[in-house]
């Protein structure tokens, strides 16, 4: 009997670790912290606001498998591209995607006040939040998850925002479980939210 | 005086086809504008990417000085380039040179226009105009077709087969 309940730990041990694998080799995380336990830990405690004006702390991802990816309303391409991607493969999930949840985070809170934010993700509202706050506060929370963010002034006293277009995924217990590119294959996508809303 | 009449008609068929032809080379024969789009904004979104093709059918290197759209305050060139996944846009401060035969795409993922400061959102089926101003060719207005989200992404796709097509 404990033979077998050794084995069943065992092929358990080996599923999650071929899971962890899987999504690990998809995408290499630009920053890693060991946590020894197979998947790195990445992030860090916040206190912003949302795009609905509530506070929003680090305690919001607990417990769910979550998307995150970073950017700004002032962007033509990658910010609306990737904010229908990812609302779209959410509704293609459809009762898959359980409690998969997923953020859009301003590099640009001067700017993207929680009014503005609010209203440029609301078509997107049903499967999209949003999160802002002090700069300084955003640009933590980038670097705590590896994301590059880069302000550069511009002609007229205007400014862009360089910044990393990845999605990144990270599983109900906190862990970083890799990334989804900007315009990656739409079934390769698909199938990383698979994994982590499964692990 | 049968054959006569023949002549004449014959010039006069000849005139009219080599007056046509040399018509049809005029649409061609400086800078051809096509495949004008625009994706629809989102509410309260400030700024608009534009995307087009230009494509140079005259002996003379030409050049995309200045862009303006009734819809927005500014409007300009950028070029958009991932680097470690990492985007990257940057306005042409020397304009875009659109070299003598050639065709250069604006599309999705690399060169687009953009538009800043809207004063109105591009509203999916309501086409708006754009004047770019060439150094050669001068001011040229163009009609932007605005698609939807869906639209957009595989009309990217198709952009992209463009591209390929242009690099063979």
């Amino acid at each position: 009997m404990k033979a077998l309940r050794y084995t069943l730990w065992a092929a358990v041990v080996l599923a999650v670790a071929v899971a962890g694998a899987m999504v690990w080799t998809l995408n290499q995380p630009g920053q890693t912290n060991s946590s020894g336990t197979g998947a790195p830990t990445l992030g860090a405690p916040f206190s912003l606001v949302e795009a609905n004006g509530e506070p929003i702390s680090e305690r919001a991802f607990a417990g769910r498998p979550t998307a995150l990816f970073f950017g700004f309303t002032q962007c033509p391409e990658v910010c609306p591209v990737s904010l229908y991607e990812v609302s779209t493969l959410m509704d293609e999930l459809g009762a898959e995607r359980r409690d998969l949840q997923a953020f859009f985070i301003s590099v640009d809170p001067e700017r993207d006040t929680p009014e503005v934010l609010e209203s440029y993700i609301s078509p997107f509202a049903d499967n999209i939040r949003g999160i802002t706050g002090d700069l300084s506060g955003i640009l933590a929370l980038a670097k705590a998850w590896g994301i590059h963010v880069e302000k550069l002034p511009l002609a007229d006293g205007d400014y862009t925002v360089d910044h990393t277009a990845s999605v990144i995924l990270v599983d109900r217990a906190g862990k970083f479980r890799g990334t989804i590119a900007y315009r990656e294959n739409h079934e390769t996508a698909l199938e990383k939210l698979k994994l982590i809303i499964d692990l | 005086m049968k054959k006569l009449l023949t002549v004449f008609a014959l010039s006069a068929a000849l005139g009219t086809s080599l007056f046509s032809h040399a018509d049809d080379q005029a649409d061609h024969h400086g800078l051809m504008i096509t495949e004008a789009w625009s994706r629809v904004t989102t509410p309260g979104a400030k700024v608009g990417g534009g995307y087009l093709k230009i494509t140079n059918h005259s002996d003379n290197d030409d050049h995309l000085e200045s862009v303006a759209s009734d819809h927005s305050a500014k409007a300009e060139v950028h070029s958009m380039v991932m680097q470690d996944d990492v985007m990257i846009m940057r306005p042409l401060e020397e304009g875009l040179a659109i070299p003598a035969g050639e065709t250069v795409y604006l599309a999705p993922g690399g060169l687009h226009l953009m538009f800043m400061q809207l004063r109105q959102p591009h509203v999916v089926g309501e086409p708006f105009d754009v004047t770019l101003s060439f150094k050669h060719a001068g001011e040229k207005t163009v009609s932007f077709e605005v698609l939807s989200m869906r639209d957009s992404m595989a009309r990217e796709t198709q952009s992209d087969d463009h591209a390929e097509e242009h690099k063979h």
